[in-house]
């Protein structure tokens, strides 16, 4: 199975702005992010003191390294593997919170101001785009992009973008009608 | 490709991008109209001390450490409104500047106090949010298990004395004013009083 490159591209390009506007929230409110980590490795049974930090800054790393693999030219494969193990790390680290019955109030991934707290439609969340990120390591077939290709690429990214925020815009606003009526 | 075929395509791209704007648009939309409208009656759900009865006297603490009493006939000559409420509960959010607010107007039969259960840390920085140093805030499983608080944000109105007279879930600031009307009317909720004619 091979994917045409507008695809790929298009994919790699979505990608990057998933992680980069992540990365940027985590930058913007780094003390939060902080408190979050800590609360994901108390719920993991790590609760290691001073482990928050350095964590939260690895993942930092790990999302800007995410960022570039995918924007710089070169195989998408090592970006596509990236981001959909490091989706799936964050799926399985809240699958051992939820089961462990021990309430997340922030995910620490949501873009707004609203706290969107762990459940596990963001498991489910997480591993569809685990599985949309894993189908940019498949074979490219290359060829020269024309216009239209690239014209493409951006009308599709834009619309990836606005049906993403508006799925992530519906979870967040279901939590809280389900815990309270 | 054909010119004819190109604006085709970008015509069908503008439409699809279109369609997911006024989508995100709805979702949003849905989202604030969520948050504003809050579910209708101010109800009496609670199954624990009845309206009438004494609520027994608890000796709690504020986040801050500091001792509170509630219930029972120490709780002083002021009418005491403890308010349940929670971080994660966005008409909670939109209650508190109209609870505070009353507190403020009525504060001389009227203490207000702000209840809550979870972890401590997170109510901590919800107080300092919403503007809540000015009050006693409490952290208790206990007290919300007294009450049977099962869903926010919830009033519990005690007289001078002790007495529950009025509670129930309070969505707005008519809801929590009907509260004193229920005292003033000596009826449980504003329902029993219509439901007098």
């Amino acid at each position: 199975m091979q994917l045409d490159i507008t695809l790929a591209d298009t994919l790699r390009t979505a990608i990057a702005l998933l992680f980069s506007t992540g990365v940027t929230h985590k930058l913007w409110n780094i003390s939060e992010f902080q408190q979050t980590v800590g609360q994901y490795m108390r719920g993991l049974g790590a609760p290691l003191p001073g482990i928050e930090r350095p964590l939260s800054l690895a993942v930092v790393v790990l999302e800007i390294a995410i960022v570039a693999a995918c924007l710089l030219p070169g195989d998408g494969r090592i970006a596509a593997v990236l981001a959909s193990g490091t989706l799936l790390l964050y799926a399985l680290a809240m699958t051992i919170n939820l089961l462990r019955d021990n309430d997340l109030p922030d995910c620490g991934c949501n873009w707004g101001k609203q706290p969107q707290p762990v459940e596990s439609a963001l498991v489910i969340r997480n591993g569809v785009l685990a599985l949309i990120a894993i189908a940019a390591a498949l074979p490219v077939t290359h060829r020269e992009l024309s216009i239209m290709d690239i014209a493409s690429i951006i009308f599709a990214t834009i619309a990836a973008v606005l049906l993403y925020a508006a799925a992530n815009h519906a979870l967040v606003f279901a939590g809280p009608a389900r815990r309270n009526y | 490709m054909s010119p004819a075929l190109m604006a085709v395509l970008i015509l069908q791209w503008i439409v699809i991008i279109g369609l997911a704007a006024v989508l995100l648009a709805l979702v949003r939309q849905v989202g604030i109209l969520h948050q504003r409208i809050a579910p209708a009656g101010a109800l009496m759900i609670s199954e624990g001390v009845k309206v009438g009865d004494p609520a027994p006297n608890m000796a709690l603490r504020t986040i801050d450490g500091k001792d509170i009493s509630i219930g029972g006939p120490s709780a002083g000559p002021l009418c005491t409104l403890v308010m349940f409420v929670a971080p994660d509960c966005p008409i909670c959010a939109k209650l508190i500047p109209a609870v505070t607010a009353i507190a403020r107007q009525e504060a001389s039969w009227l203490r207000v106090l702000f209840a809550s259960d979870g972890k401590s840390a997170d109510h901590a920085k919800f107080r300092l949010e919403k503007g809540l140093r000015d009050f006693p805030y409490i952290v208790s499983t206990e007290l919300g298990l007294t009450f049977h608080v099962a869903k926010l944000p919830y009033g519990v109105l005690l007289d001078e004395h002790g007495v529950l007279v009025s509670q129930g879930l309070t969505n707005n600031r008519e809801h929590v004013e009907s509260l004193f009307e229920a005292k003033r009317l000596k009826v449980a909720t504003l329902q029993e009083y219509l439901a007098l004619g």
